[in-house]
């Protein structure tokens, strides 16, 4: 018997791919879902957990840009993606970012109103509602914000009721099990090494396993993965020459007071009056997670053992820089570089002041910056006079939110089209933040999907 | 790393490289070790409880993205090869006071590379040892389930 051919093979299961195999399959289509990382739905582990790093991370979360200073940047590799290791906040894409897209890349067909549309399509099918338990730690950004006269609202998440109160909803939880139950096949453990083109169809070829073969494919492996395997498949006109993120840096604060504690809650709280693309929120704060940010401080364990309950980190992003991703012939993990540029850094510099005094007016004792030589300061003109003696090369900068590797649009820098189909590559598409045209600004899933829902709607149009 | 160590479905420099990194680990445990030490809650005996933090980071190490592997190979071995010099002996025969030394003046070096190996090690480490302590268990348990239709 011969292996079958599938009409669409989708690589990668994160919300992007999920979409896709959600509409792909409802509309009849034989889809197959290859996902390099295992099951999530088979064993539980706790949110931002160790168990969680070691198995859903990609590179158990050992990853960097390299560059100066180096962005630390964290991906899911399991059944879901990104969307089983964050928290679950979400945006639309803002309408000034779309109209800038539409116009910079030559998108066709990008208007506010059909983006609004496949998002509220996207809010219906996940669920979109208030954020569940805040933060206490959170809520004390919203009352620094307040007291200087600024805002820091909630941002709404994939939330939906549950048996024992709100859940946060995830594509293992929403769109894979619809996408299953309309018959697509979802197989955890197959890595795509590459993809070629044969007469009818197209082959995945897979690490250890046979080749798929699908007359479509949609790669969907994440602003990383995706442009390195279009690399590897011989496809490199502008792939991965474009990485943008949200580069982020931190500041842990302590307080007079309780505001953290074991299942805290999530930080919702977000502060965006400062730029167009700068963000100020409230960041994961366990023991674990506080270890790691003060790890090159004296005395950080006595520290955080008598402590770490007063005690919670808290970020500034922007939309800075750019980076690429190229894929190392004989490697299986490409290398990927990014700049965050100077005037990126003195505005990472400035939210750090402005998020400082934002956390002293909230009752922060103490600050302590992410950054080289950093100590407890108390007041915001020590913390001013520590962070004019800082450049960028002293940030300990992060990141969970890549995009732009594969713009999308007419334009000549985009290997794809504004529907993400690969230029000159007939049946192959991209569908996940790789197609954004740019970082955009907010907690990006919430884009990626809409802009999905959008393009794999495309796509069955033309079968 | 994507497939076992000497898995054919490995490259062949990928799979080099996994095993340079497996033959390196025992530095960078030591190195772990040093930094356990500053790490452990009060009353917990370093040549005894360590133990959990040390696999943690060994398992880190084993599936670090390549890119990066290669550069913290490339630190591990001039980290052995200072301590040898300095001690003349081997890595594994070097008194102990001479390797921590060593990672302590790597932790305030000039040269920014070798403080970011020490702030690798120690993230690692700080990590670990305050998750583990706060009642986190890590799970060897595979995630089961290849196919689902």
């Amino acid at each position: 018997m011969s292996d079958p051919t599938f009409d669409i093979a989708v690589i990668g299961s994160g919300p992007g791919g999920a979409v896709t195999a959600w509409k792909a399959a409802e509309a009849g289509a034989s889809v197959i879902v290859l996902e390099e990382g295992p099951d999530s739905r088979a064993v539980g582990r706790p949110q931002f957990s160790l168990s969680q790093l070691e198995h859903w991370y990609r590179s158990g979360g050992l990853q960097a840009a390299i560059g100066t200073p180096a962005v630390a940047f964290a991906e899911g590799r399991c059944v879901g993606g990104g969307s089983e290791i964050n928290s679950g906040l979400y945006h639309r894409l803002p309408d000034e970012v779309s109209q800038r897209w539409r116009e910079q890349y030559q998108v066709d067909a990008f208007d506010a109103a059909e983006l609004a549309a496949h998002a509220a399509a996207i809010e219906d099918a996940v669920t979109v509602g208030d954020a569940g338990a805040v933060s206490v730690a959170s809520q004390r950004l919203a009352a620094g914000a307040a007291a200087n006269g600024w805002a820091a609202p909630p941002t709404a998440r994939f939330m939906a009721d549950g048996p024992s109160g709100p859940e946060r909803q995830t594509m293992s939880r929403t769109l894979i099990p619809r996408a299953v139950a309309a018959g697509a096949v979802v197989r955890a453990g197959s890595r795509a090494r590459r993809v070629r083109r044969h007469d009818a169809f197209w082959a995945v070829e897979i690490d250890g396993a046979p080749p798929v073969r699908a007359r479509r494919v949609v790669v969907a492996a994440g602003a990383v993965q995706t442009p390195a395997l279009l690399q590897r498949s011989g496809i490199r006109r502008h792939v991965g020459a474009t990485l943008r993120m949200h580069p982020m840096a931190k500041i842990t604060a302590i307080f007079a007071d309780q505001v953290n504690d074991h299942g805290m809650g999530v930080g919702v709280h977000q502060m965006k009056q400062f730029g167009p693309s700068v963000q100020l929120g409230c960041s994961i704060s366990s023991p674990g997670y506080l270890g790691m940010a003060l790890a090159e401080l004296d005395g950080a364990r006595q520290m955080i053992d008598a402590d770490w309950r007063r005690m919670a980190t808290y970020y500034t992003s922007n939309a800075s820089g750019v980076g690429r991703v190229r894929a190392v012939p004989g490697l299986d993990d490409p290398l990927v570089t990014f700049s965050v540029g100077r005037e990126g850094a003195a505005e990472l510099l400035d939210g750090l002041r402005v998020l400082g005094r934002c956390l002293f007016d909230a009752g922060a004792t103490e600050l302590i910056v992410g950054a080289n030589g950093a100590r407890p300061v108390s007041t915001y003109d020590a913390l001013d006079g520590f962070l004019a003696t800082r450049s960028a090369g002293d940030l300990a900068l992060m990141t969970v939110h890549l995009a732009g590797t594969c713009p999308m649009g007419a334009a000549r820098v985009c290997p794809v089209d504004s529907w993400g189909r690969v230029k000159g590559a007939y049946g192959l598409y991209v569908n996940d933040a790789s197609m954004l045209c740019g970082a955009p600004t907010v907690n990006p899933q919430g884009s990626i999907m809409a802009v999905a829902h959008r393009n794999v709607l495309h796509l069955l149009d033309e079968m | 790393m994507h497939a076992p160590v000497g898995s054919l479905a490995m490259p062949i420099p990928s799979r080099a490289l996994a095993e340079l990194s497996a033959r390196r680990r025992p530095v960078l445990e030591r190195c772990a070790a040093i930094a356990a030490r500053h790490w452990l809650a009060e009353g917990r005996d370093p040549a005894h409880d360590t133990g959990p933090v040390l696999a943690f980071v060994g398992r880190q190490h084993g599936r670090m993205n390549e890119v990066l592997a290669l550069g913290t190979n490339a630190l591990t071995i001039a980290f052995e090869a200072e301590v040898v010099a300095r001690s003349r002996q081997r890595f594994a025969d070097a008194p102990d006071d001479v390797v921590e030394a060593v990672f302590t003046r790597w932790r305030t070096s000039r040269i920014g590379r070798l403080r970011d190996y020490v702030r690798f090690v120690d993230s690692l480490v700080s990590y670990a040892a305050l998750a583990l302590d706060s009642g986190e268990l890590p799970d060897a348990t595979a995630d089961g389930g290849t196919v689902a239709a």
